[in-house]
């Protein structure tokens, strides 16, 4: 069975060393789950070796950052192979600096939408009477955390989704009121009513009308958009058209998303 | 926004002496006029933006003489157009010299070429965005040129930010040529629309207009977090071996060819053109303050 795995595990290394694909990446990434925890194993060394020889030139080759930058998701694998890797004798601290960077300054490798689940649920449960108390996790600076995803590239429902559930924060509690995220909406609605987003300009319009703020230029470009989008419109506005990762996403609430967005013109329109 | 929050938000280092180096290094690989002029002119042109840093200490006189090179070689081609070389590249590299105090010859002579060119065009032409910007370049270097003035629509649309939302990006590029031929100061609701509309598209990789807009609001416009995130987010595209920008590493065979023309080198000429742009901007900021 060893030699089969370590078979199998030099096949995946050598397709991933010829041509990087998400499918071997994810693969490998399994392994590299148990490999982690082999290590006071002998049996596993030298499969533990040779993933870990290979995530270093990885590594070095700047893949990883690539990955980081691609994908959120790829965060998890990519760690764990950055791990093994610094097992290697050759391993040295700058070999992870540039990853270690990208992953600092918050360009990647963040995820916002846990604590934020957390603290939506701990003020609702609080407005119900009990208390909830989530200690460092409410006293995080929402505003800086929200809007340094500006520094991303690309936009996806999961943004709406943030600045969504931070509204409504903001509007249950004034702990959230006094220190709200401008940059990230802002220019989330300015990308959408330049690349004609009918579904996310109402909403983006909504929030920023409501919670997050919108100088009056920006108030009058995003009423614009909205009403010559009102006056083409037959039936709801439409749905996003997601992105491949976030597909699964979109088609869970697709008709809510179209409704929800359709209710937002109007409403700021009336 | 205030100024203070600015100087509190949190700090991106955007380019340090050694990570210029890198870049610098990075970009002499692909200084080959014979191979492709227009993409050896990009380089030169992107290494005299950190050559002439005035934080980087680097070697001025071999982009000096690359640059004379590029310029000699045009001037000696029996039919320049047919290069297609970027004026504007041309005229700004000149410029960068000049103010580095270093007059290139051929470059100069070159410059000259392009002022007289200006001449014979008619008034349609001369009151282009991108026209109006070159010959406002080389005005500021002394070159007798006449800049047309700015045509009624572009005032009238950069008095109301919202009439802009919608511009295509043919036409945002080119009002921002005019406002950069301009050189005048921007208003605080120009400016926010404009760097918010840069953040948009660095966001979405349409990193040509994304960088010119952000180069029109470090140096006319007002001091705004907006493009501070701007800058922020192109010094963070900088890449371990120099180059900027990042691309998905699963990506098909046929979307990673040529890579370094296609998309390291643009990315990396803006990136280096931005930094330039913020440093000229801090210089002026502070002789101004005294």
């Amino acid at each position: 069975m060893s030699e089969l795995c370590m078979r199998e595990v030099e096949r995946l290394i050598t397709e991933f060393d010829r041509s990087p694909r998400p499918k071997e990446f994810y693969d490998l990434g399994a392994i590299a789950e148990v490999l982690a925890l082999c290590a006071s194993l002998a049996s596993a060394q030298p499969l533990r070796a040779r993933v870990s020889v290979a995530a270093l030139a990885w590594l070095r080759a700047g893949l990883f950052e690539d990955a980081l930058f691609a994908k959120v998701e790829h965060l998890y694998h990519t760690t764990l192979l950055c791990y093994l890797a610094s097992g290697v004798p050759a391993y040295r601290t700058a070999d992870a600096a540039h990853a270690g960077q990208l992953l600092t300054s918050g360009l990647v490798g963040r995820s916002e939408l846990p604590v934020l689940t957390m603290q939506i649920v701990a003020t609702y449960v609080g407005a119900c009477g009990i208390d909830f108390d989530l200690d460092a996790l409410g006293s995080r600076d929402l505003r800086l955390v929200v809007d340094k995803r500006v520094l991303r590239a690309r936009s996806d429902e999961y943004d709406i989704l943030t600045l969504m559930m931070v509204a409504q924060l903001a509007s249950l509690s004034d702990r959230f009121s006094h220190s709200l995220p401008q940059i990230f909406p802002q220019a989330l609605l300015v990308q959408a009513i330049r690349s004609g987003h009918l579904n996310w300009i109402p909403i983006l319009t909504l929030l920023c009308t409501t919670v997050y703020g919108i100088p009056p230029w920006l108030r009058r470009g995003a009423t614009d958009a909205m009403r010559r989008s009102l006056e083409q419109a037959t039936e709801l506005l439409p749905a996003p058209e997601p992105g491949s990762w976030e597909n699964d996403y979109v088609t869970r609430a697709e008709h809510g998303l179209r409704v929800r967005s359709s209710i937002a013109s109007f409403a700021l329109l009336a | 926004m205030s100024a203070t929050d600015i100087v509190n938000a949190p700090s991106v280092v955007r380019c340090t002496p050694q990570q210029a180096a890198k870049t610098y290094a990075y970009l002499e690989q692909f200084v080959d006029f014979d191979r492709n002029p227009r993409a050896t002119l990009s380089v030169v042109f992107a290494r005299s933006c950190l050559a002439t840093h005035p934080d980087f200490g680097l070697d001025l006189q071999a982009t000096a003489r690359e640059a004379s090179e590029v310029a000699r070689r045009t001037l000696a081609h029996p039919d320049h157009a047919r290069l297609d070389l970027d004026p504007l590249l041309l005229v700004t590299m000149f410029g960068a010299f000049i103010d580095a105090g270093c007059d290139l010859p051929p470059l100069r002579d070159l410059a000259s070429q392009a002022a007289r060119e200006l001449a014979p065009l008619d008034a349609k032409t001369r009151s282009l965005g991108r026209v109006r910007l070159i010959a406002s370049v080389l005005a500021a270097q002394g070159f007798e040129v006449a800049v047309a003035s700015r045509p009624g629509e572009v005032s009238a649309s950069v008095a109301e930010p919202s009439s802009l939302l919608n511009a295509s990006s043919a036409v945002l590029g080119d009002v921002a040529d005019h406002l950069l031929a301009d050189g005048r100061v921007l208003d605080p609701d120009l400016t926010t629309m404009l760097a918010l509309t840069a953040l948009g598209e660095l966001r979405n990789y349409r990193i040509d207009l994304g960088a010119k807009l952000l180069r029109l609001v470090v140096s006319h416009g007002v001091p705004r977090v907006e493009a501070e995130e701007g800058l922020n987010f192109v010094a963070l595209q900088r890449r371990r071996n120099g180059a900027y920008g990042f691309l998905n590493p699963f990506a098909a065979e046929e979307e990673r060819q040529d890579l370094d023309n296609g998309f390291f080198i643009p990315m990396t000429l803006n990136a280096a053109w931005l930094l330039r742009v913020e440093a000229a901007s801090r210089v002026r900021a502070r002789a101004a303050t005294g």
